[in-house]
């Protein structure tokens, strides 16, 4: 097992940050926890590299206690809120950051080049950070988490900073990563992101994770539709739940889930049937985004 | 550790207000010694029947001149203290150290070790400078040994006011680090003046006070020992030493280094312990 958690728990006073935490990533997988702002999902990531200490619980990376200098030896971090030490180059900050992971110094030169040649930052090393783009600095302490080729990799909102064609790059890498056999924890909002490359999934609502599994299990049952109704009225809202079917609405758009194709018709009578005025219905495969409302709203 | 020494001395040199305070530290001696200059070109002044009030003003000028040494060396290591982990938490760059393959202590030290550094070349240099200007302007009996030991005993000073506002950075924010070191700075200052003018009029409360002062931050203890084992030749109680309140009428008991050393060790061992048990 590549990273493996029991009953975390994070607490700062009264206020429970993580709550029995337990989860476990295997080599290869790209593990994407999501879930909305202030879920804990940096604090678990923090915990994860000895940044912040767990209340109760333990894990490990590679066997090893997470905090311990072994356990970080072989892994990669890029913080959500990044920032570098803007008075070196670009080259001095990735030699800086080889030798605290022991890279050897004949193998540093070759290491550096690689990695920024993954970041897309090759020919702009010799310039001083504080003249890079954020998107630059975002894709330079990303090369800094991978040129000691770790197993394991920690990315806390990795696109953050980046234009749409800089995310789609860092997408192409994470899947080489994920190929070249590194395995990726990350952290993100986009969820679009999350369902192009993650590999696994775990949702987190207020410090607890409350599902993780393949994102094939959580894509996999059923599918949706949307509605266009006249008006989302309490009542609307309370048939629907009581029947099980709504996953989100957004103003008169509804998003239900249906089991197969041949139910929705029969669904649609239903709605008609209980008066509720329908206007417009699309069907759609079940995203990302219903699943992460769905829980989300549980 | 090497590496944070080395990261460190990197940011030190690359910082503005390090060329700024090189400069005003340039200023400060040319205008130190342009002053003896011309305390020893007044019309009369090698006649021997001024001789020995010539001598007592150039003791009196070194005394003064190493006393703005301290001034200078406290402020650099309180401003070098303060922001060396505060800095780096408020702004996040510290996840760039504590993320990697890298124990707690070695950041702290690496940074304590490398401002140390930093400040032990500033104050050699600085106040051997002073001591070697008003030497050759007055010829004051220097023994360039004494000297030498009296300048490491002045480094104790910047070392001491680093390891409070270092211990300081790791628990609260660099405004609140530096408020402190200058504050505790300002007790020592004016707890060690209280003591010599207390020696002075022979009034032992007055030096109890500054020996509480001194046990608070024994910085004023160091300059007062650095300058004595400098001027050791010159008899306690005599007038060059007791003239005003930058020389030693009340010297420091032996116990002081020992208090010193130990009190340097015993704050960095907090300051190890407290980043290390703490949340980043």
């Amino acid at each position: 097992m590549l990273l493996e958690a029991h009953q975390l728990t994070k607490t700062y006073g009264r206020i429970q940050a993580c709550t029995d935490i337990c989860l476990s990533l295997e080599e290869g997988q790209v593990f994407g926890l999501l879930g909305p702002n202030g879920a804990g999902k940096t604090t678990l990531v923090k915990i994860f590299l000895g940044l912040v200490y767990a209340s109760s619980g333990e894990a490990f990376i590679q066997g090893q206690p997470v905090g311990s200098c072994r356990a970080r030896k072989n892994t990669g971090y890029l913080p959500e809120l990044f920032r570098l030490y803007e008075w070196l180059s670009g080259f001095d900050y990735l030699r800086f950051s080889a030798r605290l992971y022991s890279v050897p110094v004949r193998k540093e030169r070759q290491a550096i080049d690689r990695s920024l040649e993954m970041v897309g930052l090759l020919g702009r090393e010799k310039e001083k950070i504080r003249g890079y783009s954020k998107g630059m600095q975002q894709r330079l302490a990303l090369a800094a988490a991978l040129l000691h080729q770790p197993a394991l990799i920690f990315l806390d909102e990795p696109t953050s900073a980046l234009d749409p064609v800089g995310r789609r790059d860092i997408r192409d890498l994470i899947a080489r990563l994920q190929s070249s056999g590194i395995s990726l924890f990350l952290n993100s909002h986009l969820l679009s992101e999350a369902e192009l490359t993650c590999t696994h999934l775990g949702f987190i609502k207020q410090g607890q994770l409350i599902a993780t599994g393949s994102i094939k299990e959580f894509m996999q049952p059923g599918q949706s539709i949307r509605l266009e109704i006249e008006e989302t009225t309490p009542e609307v809202l309370e048939l629907l739940n009581s029947s099980g079917k709504l996953i989100s609405y957004e103003g008169s758009t509804l998003t239900l889930q249906v089991e197969n194709r041949e139910e929705i018709p029969s669904l649609v009578a239903y709605l008609v049937q209980e008066g509720i005025r329908i206007y417009g219905v699309q069907e759609g495969s079940r995203g990302l985004e219903e699943v992460f409302i769905g829980f989300m709203q549980e | 550790m090497r590496y944070i020494i080395g990261l460190t001395c990197q940011e030190i040199i690359n910082k503005r207000i390090l060329h700024l305070g090189m400069v005003l530290t340039v200023l400060f001696m040319a205008f130190y010694g342009i002053g003896l200059h011309y305390i020893v070109q007044q019309p009369g002044v090698h006649s021997s029947a001024y001789l020995f009030v010539v001598q007592q003003a150039g003791y009196q000028m070194l005394f003064l001149g190493w006393f703005c040494c301290t001034f200078l060396m406290g402020t650099m290591a309180i401003l070098m203290g303060a922001g060396s982990i505060s800095r780096e938490l408020e702004t996040g760059t510290i996840l760039n150290l504590a993320s990697r393959p890298l124990s707690r202590n070695s950041i702290i030290l690496g940074k304590y070790l490398a401002y140390g550094l930093m400040s032990l070349i500033y104050t050699m240099v600085l106040t051997g400078s002073v001591g070697l200007l008003a030497s050759h302007f007055f010829h004051l009996h220097i023994v360039p040994a004494q000297l030498f030991w009296g300048l490491w005993l002045f480094s104790l000073l910047p070392l001491l006011l680093l390891a409070v506002t270092t211990y300081c950075s790791t628990a609260h924010s660099t405004l609140a680090a530096g408020v402190t070191g200058f504050m505790l700075f300002a007790v020592a200052i004016i707890g060690g003046f209280i003591e010599q003018i207390g020696a002075m009029m022979n009034n032992a409360a007055m030096v109890k006070i500054g020996v509480i002062t001194s046990l608070l931050l024994p910085t004023d203890a160091a300059y007062r020992l650095a300058v004595h084992h400098i001027l050791g030749s010159i008899p306690m109680g005599s007038a060059e030493m007791t003239m005003s309140p930058f020389g030693v009428a009340s010297l420091p008991s032996t116990w002081a280094e020992v208090y010193i050393f130990a009190y340097l060790a015993v704050l960095l061992l907090f300051t190890l312990l407290h980043f290390s048990n703490r949340d980043l």
